[in-house]
């Protein structure tokens, strides 16, 4: 299987920190809330672990995404909550000028950063939960743009329950989606 | 685009709830497969690619 990177970059994926926090300098995914929070927060562990997708070359943020504990209750009839360890992501965003970009092809097929992101992000969150802290479950809430995403490439499910239903934060329209982190086989 | 945004609502499902056995189009396996098998662990938190440069 040939996998090919069609235009000038050197991409590594990393997390945001002291030293590499001058890569995000110039990142603009469309949102000030999104921009700004990395910005002031981004390397701010105790509210996420953020990973930065960066052009070694041009010394750009093409996309990131944040990871952080959560849990999701199992609600019964009679009210007693149970609670599944779970690993949220946060955010996850590409930048305006890597939209929808395919300079990845894979045996002629090409993908999208978005796509390609979302791929090492399962990754890491096995390796999370293989290695450092136990959890179940990939819990997210999805914009519109990004449901298709997650149901097409992440295989995530729209959580059914009338205490989760669609939700409205900032004028952005979030659905909660989830599914089991060792889903593959 | 943002595709996740944050929002502090937990989350809830009804108990005994099973989820759909999400199926993964074969395509889509051999694309996942072939990213992952490119990445490679530089130190922990960060992974660089082995890419096939077509330039």
């Amino acid at each position: 299987m040939v996998i090919e990177l069609f235009d000038d970059l050197d991409l590594k994926l990393t997390v945001l920190n002291k030293e590499t926090e001058k890569f995000i300098e110039g990142f603009n995914c469309g949102n000030l809330t999104i921009n700004n929070y990395l910005k002031l927060n981004g390397t701010c562990f105790e509210i996420a672990k953020t990973y930065i997708l960066i052009d070694q070359i041009s010394s750009k943020t093409i996309g990131f995404f944040s990871l952080c504990a959560d849990t999701l209750l199992e609600r019964e009839k009679n009210g007693i909550m149970h609670f599944n360890s779970a690993i949220r992501i946060n955010m996850f965003a590409i930048d305006t000028k890597y939209q929808g970009k395919r300079d990845i092809g894979i045996d002629g097929t090409r993908v999208t950063f978005a796509h390609f992101l979302l791929i090492q992000c399962f990754k890491i969150i096995r390796e999370i939960a293989e290695n450092y802290i136990g959890a179940s479950y990939i819990t997210l809430y999805s914009t519109l743009e990004g449901l298709n995403l997650y149901k097409e490439v992440g295989k995530l499910n729209v959580v059914d329950d009338e205490y989760m239903m669609t939700d409205t934060v900032d004028n952005i329209q979030l659905t909660p989606m989830y599914r089991e982190i060792f889903d593959y086989d | 685009m943002i595709y996740s945004y944050p929002d502090k609502t937990a989350f809830v499902v009804p108990a005994g709830t099973k989820l759909k056995k999400s199926h993964e189009s074969k395509k889509n396996r051999e694309i996942r497969k072939a990213i992952e098998s490119i990445t490679v662990q530089e130190n922990p938190g960060t992974y660089t690619f082995n890419f096939k440069k077509n330039k």
